[in-house]
């Protein structure tokens, strides 16, 4: 553990944290992005990152998203600082728009997970609701192929749920 | 996520790392703080999960509280976790936000009992069918929350939730201060007496009307409102003569008339207050829940002539807003697509202002920005479009409140129906075809899947 490089401060200052995933990759981030995670915030109000923090939960690849989400964010949480730092608006929709598009399922899924792990509400929200957008207008056998669900009810009960609101499924 | 072996997790948390899973994990699955590292394994496990099926469940509700109503439901069928977590919701009542609008209509020819649902956000039709007595020979009055208020053939009034089937029969209409039953010789209802007063005394002869006939002259448009500090639904009603209001609360056995304010063309409420707005642009606020109930005078008068329709509306940001809707115009006008004769809209020179309360003034705004506006038979409604992105920014969307709407579609004369442009004036249709063209007033609903005895006990 080189901790010479966790401590390592910026320039402008700030204070440097080191985010290590599950599977060993090391991140070296400012306090201000990785303050987006309340997590991680949380941890260094209570002064305990100076070591690196291990996320034994988050694959490398996908904390490389999170990390360049978080930097690509970070104007926001410090929208008064240092405003040639903050991304404009547009710039972070088109982000944002980009990322969530590309993803694939398995890539998402774990992307939801790891938003709600390290506690980051708005890159939660915008996973979720790509989740969302992709449930909508969709019957429920194009749910399950969209998302490789198994159907575990019986037919009987199965044809009792939709009976409930049987005008939801009026195709 | 993979999954860890009892070595791996030992090894995640050697004495000098600070590691965050003891301390923070529980807490965000809602557990009780693990001591030993068997209960860590078994957190940890409990979080690997790979399919889409097996999402924790709070997420899960969180992403199926984002979807509009029929959505939820088909997701509520894909497998009994996914069920599950929707019956949760629902029970808690945990929704985002209220759902997009959609546009009700009913009509004989499609089924006595069905309305159609048109969403505006997936831009297709349900048929709901509804309990008796049948949607498509009642009068819609009003819309708010969900709730369909309507007028039967017996002109007596139901709340009605389209999407829950929940129905509850009002206070009976002989208990409005202007009607009195007529009973033949066997003692049964057959006619009701309309005495048309004021406070200030009969304006015309009194009318006696058969049963269904009642509502034609008598019913104008009416409103539920929940009122949170009395924990009950209040419904308020603008009839006439002269457009005055009585309300009645759910749990009453009739209505109070609420005289003497006179032209009253639509209601809102907020923080306990009804306001109503005249058809001089007049606002008054009323303290429904107070021993003796005063009108205080929010606006004066602020118009010469009542030759347009009024409607009142909070904005998300708090302002009160004023719409005044031109009246149609006569014509001979041929309506292009039918070739029924029409009158001439005006719609399209709709003006809105905003409410200067202190100042007492009216101040016009040309720009709805990135809001909408939904007039008509409906409670009035002003949303954003960052919540509801399937509505067009800047946007009124209008239904027909034609006074005499009815004899309208009698005659077969088109309904005012459409959504307005506020930038260049366009008027666009909501759904093309018009496949509600001989029926009664279509409105505008919000679908709201909660029962009525859950907002009131929950």
């Amino acid at each position: 553990m080189a901790a010479a490089a966790a401590e390592a401060t910026i320039d402008g200052g700030g204070k440097m944290i080191i985010l290590i995933s599950a599977d060993g990759k090391r991140f070296e981030v400012t306090e201000a992005v990785a303050s987006q995670s309340q997590l991680i915030s949380n941890m260094i109000e209570d002064d305990c990152t100076e070591n690196g923090v291990r996320l034994p939960n988050v694959d490398g690849d996908i904390l490389t998203m999170v990390v360049d989400y978080c930097n690509m964010h970070a104007g926001d949480a410090a929208a008064d600082g240092d405003t040639t730092k903050a991304s404009s608006t547009e710039e972070l929709k088109k982000f944002d728009a980009e990322l969530v598009q590309a993803l694939e399922n398995p890539v998402l899924f774990k992307l939801i997970l790891a938003a709600n792990f390290l506690n980051i509400k708005s890159l939660l929200d915008m996973t979720c609701q790509r989740v969302a957008d992709m449930m909508s207008g969709k019957t429920p056998e194009q749910m399950r192929e969209t998302f490789s669900i198994e159907n575990d009810f019986t037919p009987e009960e199965e044809a009792a749920i939709r009976q409930e609101n049987a005008w939801a499924f009026d195709d | 996520m993979e999954m860890c072996s009892r070595e791996e997790i030992m090894d995640l948390c050697p004495q000098n790392m600070c590691c965050v899973i003891p301390q923070v994990l529980p807490k965000q699955l809602c557990l009780p703080p693990c001591s030993t590292k068997e209960e860590l394994r078994t957190i940890l496990t409990e979080t690997t999960a790979r399919e889409f099926s097996d999402l924790p469940h709070d997420i899960l509700m969180d992403i199926i509280a984002m979807l509009e109503i029929p959505d939820a439901l088909r997701a509520a069928s894909v497998c009994s976790s996914w069920r599950s977590v929707h019956i949760k919701l629902h029970n808690l009542g945990k929704y985002k936000r209220p759902h997009t609008p959609c546009f009700l209509y009913t009509s004989q020819s499609i089924g006595e009992n069905i309305a159609c649902l048109y969403s505006l956000a997936e831009k297709r039709t349900y048929k709901l069918t509804l309990p008796e007595p049948p949607i498509s020979r009642r009068y819609l009055l009003g819309s708010s929350d969900g709730w369909l208020v309507t007028a039967d053939e017996r002109s007596e009034m139901h709340i009605l939730n389209p999407i829950t089937g929940e129905q509850i029969a009002l206070p009976s209409v002989i208990t409005i201060n202007q009607v009195t039953p007529i009973f033949n010789r066997k003692g049964e209802l057959c006619k009701y007496r309309y005495s048309r007063h004021t406070a200030e005394g009969v304006t015309e002869s009194p009318m006696t009307l058969p049963l269904d006939k009642l509502r034609y002259f008598f019913h104008c448009k009416a409103f539920v409102f929940y009122d949170k500090f009395v924990r009950s639904y209040i419904v308020v009603l603008i009839h006439d003569p002269h457009k005055q209001i009585s309300f009645a609360r759910l749990e009453h056995d009739k209505w109070t008339w609420l005289p003497p304010h006179l032209g009253i063309h639509d209601c809102t409420y907020k923080d306990g207050l009804l306001y109503a707005v005249t058809s001089f642009g007049e606002i008054f606020s009323f303290d429904l829940d107070a021993t003796v109930i005063t009108a205080k005078v929010i606006m004066g008068r602020t118009k010469e002539y009542a030759c347009e329709r009024i409607y009142i509306v909070h904005a998300p940001c708090g302002d009160l807003l004023q719409v005044w809707k031109p009246q149609e115009g006569n014509g001979n006008w041929v309506d292009e697509i039918t070739g029924f004769p029409a009158l001439v809209s005006n719609t399209q020179n709709t003006r809105i202002f905003r409410v200067d309360t202190v100042a007492k003034k009216l101040v016009q705004i040309f720009s709805l920005d990135d809001h909408v506006l939904f007039i008509g038979n409906n409670q009035t409604s002003c949303l954003g479009v960052s919540e509801y992105p399937q509505l067009k920014a800047n946007h009124v969307y209008f239904t027909d409140d034609f006074e005499c709407l009815s004899s309208k579609s009698m005659w077969g004369l088109r309904l005012d129906i459409g959504v307005l442009n506020l930038e260049d004036k366009s008027i666009d249709e909501i759904v093309a075809p018009r496949l509600f063209l001989k029926c009664r007033a279509p409105v505008f609903l919000v679908p709201n899947p909660s029962m009525m005895n859950s907002t009131l006990h929950g």
